[in-house]
Order: structure tokens, then sequence, then C-alpha cells
């Protein structure tokens, strides 16, 4: 490349031949040619270029033509970005750029280039500057790493914080909270001192500590579900997960950490745990119930085709009772509903001019309706086998009302059979005394729902009256 | 088997009508006498502070969503055996009555007289 230089015709620049330079264009030019470094030296009023080997692989099909040139002939994609520092750099300023781009046409396509570069003056005997030196190193290769990591890190960032995640950076031994970035936990943007002890509830603090310590110890993931306070007071459950950042010589230098809002799941576990519990006793205690009703049925069956008609019925009444609270989550239990059920089993729904339900919907409370079920069943049982529906022209209504007194909200029904006729009420097991049917009504009603209930057989009537507690305070949380 | 209870207070805490009935068949047909039924948990302390002796106690878990702990924390003060009925797992026995015995619903005749008879007489 020295070769090259100086075979160059510089006789017809405007910079004349060598043995005439100026010494400071001579020597600037003699250190800059065995340089490792890409460099250039712009010299005159023209700024003619001649510039060094590292320098003419950065020009590609620019060189060799570039030498003994113009720059701003050689570079004219550039020259804006140029003129304003040569400028500059003529009024005697050194000027440094890190990682500038230049998007320069080397082979005809414009194409960017990343440059680190200083621009130096290169002032003659006179004291003035006369051309410049321009010193270069291409750093367009490490510039796409980095974006590229940068948009990696972005990525990875806006898919770790997607779906309400927290993540968090911790000192070694867990006592200074570095950062953390959520949308549900208060942002820490300064290091906080004794988060762990300003943000975990009380209840939780050991079980967290714990885990911090066996982490801490073992130098090992730590994960742990816990409670945790939000940015907005309330407390809520996380699934945090952190791992130890080690340096050289295997000691943590901080945690890294992500933690999973689960606060909904736990939730939802928590409310399943509490139907399985209820669904457990509802079950035992519904064979309870079965066992009772086959011992009750058996006792006033006076042969087996008797008990297997009772006992399914009373079955039947069961069983719907069970299909109305298995609904019940979605849909409460009114007294309209369970009335309906258990006179459309009967066939009530066929006598709409004879039967008349009036009331205002009313929630039963769940722990009220099997035993109330029951009861209802062994009243329509009976009015369609011995009382008003059992005959052409007897009559049923059946209406209810609510009032609150010291015992809270309550229901009162009035079950009330019109033009009846009495002939064969000894079998019925509601006006039998000692039957199923009354035990329930004046006895098992008022024993297990605090009901008040009577029950008034009249000639041609019967008034049967049941005041029970409705929806209320007792009710299981959900 | 009659009088396997002969002469035996027992009180019996059950909130649903008809398996108290049936416990009190089962616990009358051994000889016992019943104190109770009592379906609440206040009706059951004032059966005990008004009992000149009880000899053992059957208890529901779950009395209409209220625990039957204050009786059962009563008893013990008093010195009287107790075991407890229930359709729940063993987590919904209070802590502190963990040791006690639990029956599940429904309650085989047998397997109650034998529990009775097991808190009057521990070996």
């Amino acid at each position: 490349m020295g070769q090259r230089v100086l075979r160059h015709d510089w006789a017809g620049t405007s910079l004349g031949s060598p043995d005439r330079w100026p010494n400071a264009l001579r020597s600037t030019v003699e250190l800059m040619l065995p340089h490792g470094f890409a460099m250039i030296v712009l010299w005159g009023p023209d700024l003619i270029q001649i510039y060094n080997e590292a320098y003419s692989d950065l020009m590609r099909d620019k060189h060799p033509g570039g030498l003994g040139q113009p720059t701003r002939k050689c570079w004219p994609e550039v020259w804006h970005i140029n003129a304003p520092i040569y400028e500059r750099v003529f009024a005697g300023e050194t000027v440094t750029i890190d990682d500038g781009l230049y998007p320069l046409a080397r082979s005809g396509e414009v194409d960017d280039l990343w440059l680190t570069l200083t621009y130096s003056p290169v002032i003659d005997r006179a004291g003035v500057t006369a051309g410049i030196l321009v010193t270069i190193v291409e750093t367009t290769a490490r510039v796409q790493v980095e974006k590229r990591l940068r948009a990696s890190e972005e990525r990875f960032r806006a898919l770790v914080t997607a779906g309400d995640r927290t993540i968090y950076r911790m000192s070694a031994d867990w006592r200074i909270m570095h950062q953390l970035d959520s949308r549900t936990l208060a942002v820490t943007a300064e290091p906080i001192e004794d988060w762990v002890g300003k943000y975990i509830p009380l209840k939780d603090l050991d079980r967290v500590n714990a885990a911090i310590k066996v982490a801490i110890d073992a130098k090992t993931l730590f994960e742990l579900e816990h409670q945790v306070a939000f940015a907005d007071g309330s407390v809520g459950w996380v699934l945090s997960r952190a791992v130890p950042m080690l340096d050289r010589d295997g000691q943590i230098v901080e945690w890294f950490g992500v933690a999973d809002d689960v606060t909904d799941r736990h939730r939802m576990q928590e409310r399943q745990a509490v139907l399985v519990a209820e669904l457990q006793h509802r079950t035992r205690n519904l064979l309870g119930v079965v066992r009772s009703i086959s011992g009750q049925t058996m006792r006033s069956s006076e042969t087996l085709e008797q008990f297997e008609a009772a006992f399914n019925q009373r079955l039947g009444a069961l069983s719907r009772v069970q299909g109305l609270l298995s609904r019940s989550e979605n849909e409460p239990i009114t007294i309209g509903a369970l009335l309906r059920s258990e006179l459309d089993a009967l066939g009530g729904n066929e006598m709409p001019d004879r039967i008349l339900t009036q009331g205002p919907e009313v929630q039963l409370r769940k722990g009220t309706v099997q035993t109330f079920a029951l009861a209802l069943h062994e009243l329509a049982t009976n009015a369609r086998k011995y009382g008003a529906l059992a005959n052409g022209k007897g009559r049923l209504e059946v209406t209810w009302c609510t009032y609150t007194d010291e015992t809270g909200d309550r229901l009162k029904l009035k079950w009330w059979e019109i033009d009846l006729v009495r002939s064969r009420e000894e079998q019925s097991t509601v006006t039998k005394p000692g039957g199923y049917g009354r035990e329930l009504i004046e006895r098992a009603l008022p024993y297990s729902l605090q009901a008040r209930t009577a029950y008034d057989l009249m000639d041609t009537e019967l008034i049967c009256t049941i005041d029970l507690p409705s929806v209320g305070r007792c009710e299981p949380k959900d | 088997m009659v009088t396997q209870l002969a002469g035996r207070r027992v009180l019996l805490v059950e909130d649903d009508y008809f398996l108290a009935e049936e416990m009190c068949c089962i616990l009358d047909a051994a000889g016992a006498e019943i104190v109770g039924p009592a379906g609440r948990v206040e009706e059951a302390i004032s059966l005990i502070n008004e009992a000149d002796r009880l000899d053992a106690a059957m208890l529901d878990v779950n009395l209409h969503d209220v625990t039957v702990t204050p009786v059962a924390d009563l008893l013990r003060e008093r010195g009287v055996p107790f075991c407890f009925t229930t359709g729940y797992d063993q987590a919904a026995v209070p802590e502190r009555h963990a040791d006690v015995c639990r029956l599940e619903k429904p309650v085989e005749t047998a397997a109650a007289v034998r529990e009775i008879l097991r808190m009057l007489d521990p070996k």
C-alpha cells in the first residue's frame, strides 16, 4: 500500500509531488501507512484522500479510485454527515463519534456501517489546520449483535411479564430488593431494605424466611407459594421462583426471580375444598336419611308391596331435591321451585284449575331444603291419595309470605285443602297420628329446622302451616 | 345387648331429627338413659349444666353450620367422655379434640354401642 501511495500520480492533484509536500503532511502519512487501524488523511481545501491498507479494505469498490480523490467526490452519500464535522475540526476541535451510522455506497448498493471514529486536526508549520486525520474502527458486527440481544431481551421481558407476572432481583442475602417490575405488586425502582418483612404478611413470614434460608444454604432454586401484599393494599397469593446468580467462585451475587399471581387459583381451591367438604357431609347425611326413611316406611307398611311403593316415592322426592341442590350454585332454591317440583311429580300440572300456588320467590336455606321437601312430599302425596286431589272436586291452595322477627328472616307457608272427603284418612301417613308424614311436620321440622308447625284436619278441610327460617346468615359462605 | 348400657346416662347431640330419633332407638334398645337429643349448641350446653350426672356423650360435629366445639370443650372440662359423629373428614374436627374417636355417619348400631362401652371403661 505504501508503494501504491508513493507511485500515485500526485502531480495531477492539488497536492503536487510528494517531495514538495509540507512536513506535517509527510510525517502524518508516514505514521499512518503502517498503522493497523483504518486511517485516512484529508488534505487541503479539496480534502484530498490519502489512506492506509486497513482503510482501503473498508472501501470495497471505491478503492483504488478513491486515492488522491477529493473526499466529497468519493463519498457523496455521507457528505451531509461529514461536512459539519470537518468544519469543527478545521476550527481546531477533535471530534470523536461512538457507533455512528454511515450509510455507504461502497459497491453500488447503500449498506449501513457502524463506525467508531475520531477526526483530529493536522497542523502545518504556520500553526494552521491544513488537514484532517481520521482513525476508524468498524463496529457494525457488535452493534448488530447488541441490537438483536436487546430485541431478544425485550421479547423475553414481554413474555415473562405477560399475564400479571412479576420479575425481581434480590440481594444475595435477600435483605435488599434491588428491582421489581410488576402490574400487581408495588414496583421497586430504588433498592428497598427488608422487602420481605414489609410485603409478606405476618402469618406467612416464617414459612417464607425458612424457604429463603434453605435456598441460600443450598444455592438452589427458591420456590414457594405464599401470600403477599399487593400494590392496592389487598393480600393475594403468588407462586414465586428465584434462581441464584453465581460468580466465578460460586458465591451468590444476587437472585433473579419470577412471581406468578395465583390468587384466583387459590380462591378457587379454597372454594373447592369447601364444596367437597359440603358434598361429603351431604352424602353421608343422605345415607342416614335413606336409612331412616326405610326404617320409618317399614314400620308403617303391612306388606312388602306397600313398603316398595311408599319407599320408592319417598326416594323419588329425595332424588328430586338432590337435583335442586346440585344446581343450587347457579340457581338458588326457592319455595316456588320446590313446591312445583313436588306437585308436578304427582301430576299436579294436569289440574291447574284445582291447584293454586301463590307467594313471593323466596330463597330457602340449603340446610332446610331436604327435610322441607320431604314434608311437602308427604302433604302432596296425602292430598293426591286421600285428600282434596283424590276426588273430582276438591281444591288445593298453597300460599306463603315472608316476615322478619327476632330469629331473622322467616317464611310462613299455608297448605289448605278444600272440599276434601274424609273416607280413608286412617290410611294416610299425614293424618294418622304417629305416621311418617305427621311426624315429619309436627316433630322433625321443629327439631331440625326451628320450624313452627300446625296441623288441623277438619270435616272437609285441611290446614297445615309451616313457618321456618328462610335464607339468612346461617347459609354456608359462597 | 339389652342391658349393656343399663343405667348409663348418655347425652345425644344431633341436628337432624331422624338421625337423632334413630340414635335414640339404638341407645334405648341398649338400655341407656338418653339425655337430649339436642339439635343446637345452646341446648346441649344447658342440658350438660342441668344434668346431675353424665356418663358419656355423642356429638354431631356440625350443627346447622355451627361447630359443636363449645360442647366438646365443656364436656372435657367436666371429664365426661365423648365421641363425634360426622359426615366430614378428620379435618373438620377441631385440633384439640383430634384424639377423640369419630364415628362416621350413618352410624352402625353395634359400632355406637361398642364405642360408648369403650368410653365408659377405657382399657
